[in-house]
Parts: structure tokens; sequence; C-alpha cells
């Protein structure tokens, strides 16, 4: 590799991440949609500044990812991001054999940079898959699940549910939509135990709730290769969700060191 | 794989300066007594504008916070041509006279980091303060032309640092030649150019910017002018006096 060709893969990787999270930018609420679903967000970003002591208009908020914002793709952060585009970098240099996979992608953004972290390091043989219901996230299931209970994720629904066809045109916009990138839609009971994925070298929860992780974990942590990335993006924000990791661990004996991201996301490698 | 990543990266460029595919949300003045009520505590009334890709291309329109008006395929034309200048080995800086927010320039310098050439500067050229006052009588040409009426076209140095911030793109290859034209090219550090575009809209602008910069552009550079088919002002300062 010469540096030239390392300088413009990190230029390009950068600018996306800036496009991805509207680094440094001015959002509008997008104009079609309903107040309801304006006041909603609103309300998000009000009470988590509140809860988290932060002021919405801080360039820290966007580097953190502790807002819901109106355009961006993402809204994990930069500091999430930047630590994805590690891990996959880090798998393509380890030759760590398997697919990336996401569970719960909202409008798509973590994706559109795995993809993008392929197409720049030339990999032609991994595909990204995006797993989500596409309709946000389920109706918490608390008979079977008690710590999902009081969690009311659903009622967000017009703000977390992405459908689609509108994540596809996200990959559009860049440029990065091709047979490479591979959708399961619907909830994760009923497509993740089947999925046609072989090995996974990258396996990202975002699911939000215990029943989201959980199911995630127990159909795919298996798959993941040794020396893969198993990264869960509220483990720090959402109880329930680090119930489902620390429970799943507990049960397979998993001990690897879980490392903080930025304070809500953590990974670890098997 | 080399120059496909190139080519994405400043492809990703192109479209970001121009807000390319993205529909726009124009601010609706609503005047009462001079004053635009609904801007008031932040609230600003827009009209959505559906993105239309041949005006964007021929850069007949211009989103509210895009970097630059130029459009599409003139922002791909300036990168073909600092991509031949780099790759005929032309001599020479990059010039542009009448930057408005800078994202004609943040192109150039995309391409040099895309290229990693680190010996060539950007030179952006602008009063900073919009278009100048026409001075009708030194350039009769400029008469009708008063486009320092416009606020708009006035764009500050700290924008387009911010603006070239945002890219990641500001460093000491960037250079910032603040003033009006007549005072600040004459004696502009410039030895060479490799790439001069002219976009100061005015007969004076250009007919400044060419007779302090043209003997400096390296044989092989390129003359880029933005306004020669839309201005006829602009026109005349490059063919020369017709019958005057």
């Amino acid at each position: 590799m010469t540096t030239a060709e390392h300088d413009v893969r990190s230029l390009y990787l950068d600018l996306l991440r800036r496009n991805l999270t509207r680094f440094g930018m001015h959002e509008q609420m997008p104009s079609d949609w309903p107040l309801r679903r304006r006041l909603l967000l609103k309300t998000v970003n009000a009470l988590t500044s509140v809860r988290r002591g932060t002021s919405p208009a801080d360039q820290r908020t966007r580097e953190l990812g502790l807002d819901w914002p109106p355009e961006a793709e993402t809204m994990i952060g930069m500091q999430r991001l930047t630590s994805l585009q590690n891990c996959v970098e880090t798998v393509l240099a380890e030759d760590i054999p398997g697919d990336l996979v996401e569970t719960g992608v909202w409008r798509g953004g973590a994706c559109i940079l795995m993809r993008a972290v392929l197409a720049a390091h030339g990999d032609t043989a991994r595909s990204v898959w995006l797993a989500d219901s596409f309709q946000g996230v389920p109706r918490s299931d608390a008979v079977n699940y008690k710590a999902d209970k009081g969690i009311r994720a659903d009622l967000a629904a017009g703000i977390l549910g992405v459908s689609e066809a509108e994540v596809r045109a996200n990959f559009e916009r860049y440029g990065l939509l091709d047979e490479r990138v591979r959708f399961l839609p619907g909830w994760f009971k009923d497509t993740l135990h089947n999925a046609p994925i072989d090995r996974i070298a990258v396996l990202r929860l975002d699911g939000d709730l215990y029943e989201s992780t959980i199911q995630a974990l127990d159909a795919l942590y298996p798959r993941l290769s040794s020396g893969g990335f198993c990264i869960v993006d509220d483990y720090l924000a959402v109880k329930a969700c680090q119930q489902a990791v620390t429970d799943y661990r507990a049960k397979h004996g998993i001990s690897a060191l879980i490392v903080d991201i930025d304070g809500t996301g953590v990974l670890w490698r098997k | 794989m080399n120059s496909d990543l190139r080519s994405r990266y400043l492809e990703l460029v192109r479209r970001d300066v121009t807000r390319y595919g993205i529909d726009d949300l124009v601010p609706v003045e609503f005047l009462v007594f001079g004053r635009n009520v609904l801007k008031a505590r932040n609230l600003t009334l827009v009209r959505r504008r559906p993105f239309d890709s041949r005006k964007r291309d021929l850069g007949e329109d211009c989103a509210v916070d895009a970097e630059t008006m130029i459009g599409m395929q003139r922002l791909t034309s300036l990168q073909r041509c600092v991509e031949s200048v780099l790759a005929d080995g032309v001599p020479g800086d990059l010039v542009e006279c009448g930057v408005w927010r800078g994202g004609a320039s943040i192109l150039m310098r995309a391409v040099l980091a895309a290229y990693d050439d680190k010996t060539r500067c950007v030179w952006l050229a602008d009063s900073f303060a919009g278009c100048p006052r026409p001075d009708t009588a030194n350039y009769r040409a400029d008469a009708e032309l008063r486009f320092d009426r416009f606020a708009g076209m006035a764009v500050s140095e700290s924008q387009v640092r911010a603006n070239f911030e945002r890219y990641g793109l500001l460093d000491d290859q960037v250079r910032f030649l603040p003033g009006w034209f007549k005072d600040t090219l004459p004696g502009a550090p410039i030895d060479r150019i490799a790439l001069l575009r002219l976009d100061g809209d005015l007969y004076e602008s250009t007919i400044q910017a060419l007779d302090a910069l043209y003997p400096r552009l390296s044989p092989g550079g390129f003359c880029i002018i933005d306004d020669y088919q839309t201005i006829a002002a602009c026109r005349q300062a490059v063919t020369g006096p017709v019958g005057d």
C-alpha cells in the first residue's frame, strides 16, 4: 500500500463519516413530517440532553451520538462510527473471515460506512447484511422478556421505523448500493435463525431491547469468526440491552474483555 | 482500485458542495413593516423545492446552504482540469478570483489531497464583501450590473474558512488574498499559475484578474471563465474591445 492510497482512503472515509452524521451542519426537520413526529423528536432530544447534562447545540452531542438527528443517516455519532471503521479495517487487515452484519439499522448510516470501507479497501468478497423490521422497534414482550417491561420504544415508530426503500435510497445516494448489500426484512425472531449468512466478521447489535439483543446473539453469535468483533450499541445506555448481553455471556462462558467505545456503545473480540 | 477510490472521494465532495440529490428548503420572506416576523425565535418559514438534476448539473439553481453555485458539470470540468495539470506536470498553483462560499476551491484542494500533492497551493482571491459597485467611469460595460446590491454575494473570509474546515481541508496549502482585485492581484505573491479560474462576474473584475495573473499562467495551464456565456460584460473583458 502506498502512502497516497492510504491518504485517499482516509480522506474518503472521513468525509463520509462527516456526511453520515451531518457533522457541524445545520439540519432542518423534514418538512413532510407530521407535527406529532416533530414534537416527539424534540422531546426525546430535550430529555436526553437533560439526562446527560449536554446542550443539544453542542458539537459533542454529535461526536458522542447522543441525539436523534432529523436528517442524518445515523445517530451513533462520530466516535462509534470511527470505531466501527477501525473494526472493519482490522478484520480486513487480519483476514478474519465472514460478512458484516447489523441488526437494527435505522436509516442505514453505519451499514453505509461498512460498505464504504469494503469499497475503499477493494474488498470484493464480503457482504453487508441489514437485519431490521423496517417498521421500528417491536412492542415489548414483557411476558417473555421481563427486562423490557416499561420500554415503549414502539411508540416512536414514526421516527425509528424507516422503510427498506428509504434505506436503499440512502445507499443509492452514496453510490454504494449493489448486490453485496443484503437485506433481511422482518422481526429478528423470524429472520435471523435461518438467515443465509455462513460466517460473520463484524456483528453490530443495535436493537435497543433485551429481546432484540438476545435474539440476535442467540442466532448470530455462534457464526462470528474467532477474532471477529461483537459491537453492542446501547450497552451503556439501555439497561435491558446490557442485561441481555450479560445473560448471554454468562450462559456461554464468554469472558472476552468488554471495551467502552464512547460511554454508550461497547465491543469485544471473540 | 486506487483511481476508483479517488473518483469516489471526489464525487462525494462534488455532491456535497452542490447538495446534489437533496430537496431544498428555501426560506420564505414574510415581511411586516419591513421586519421578517417569522425569523423571530429561530423560526423560519420554508418552502420545499424538489431537487432538479438538470438545473443542478448546469448550475442554474443553487441550494440555500450549498458551498458553490456553479453546478455539477462545471465542477466536474474543474476537477478534470486540475487532474490533467497534475498528470502533465504543468507547474504552478491553483487560483480562483471570486470564490463566494469557497466550494470550487474546496474541490480543488480536495483534488490535491486525493493525489497527495503537497507542493501546490490553492489561492482564494476575493473581497469577501461581495461584488464592487460598478465603476462606470472606467468600465462602461459594467453600467447595468449592480451585483453589489445582492447581500447574499458577500461571504466573509471566516465563513469560507469554516467551510474548508468542515471538509477537513483547511491547511497552509489554502491561501487567502482578501481585498479588491485591483489592490491585491498585481502584487500577489504567486509565482506561477497552473489553473486560473475567474468568477468575478464584472468586466472590471475579469479584466483586472487577467491583467494581473494571466502572464503568470504556465503554458499548458487552464484559464476558466465562469460567466463567459451568461454575462456580456465578462465576455467582453475576455475577448477585448470591439470597435471601441
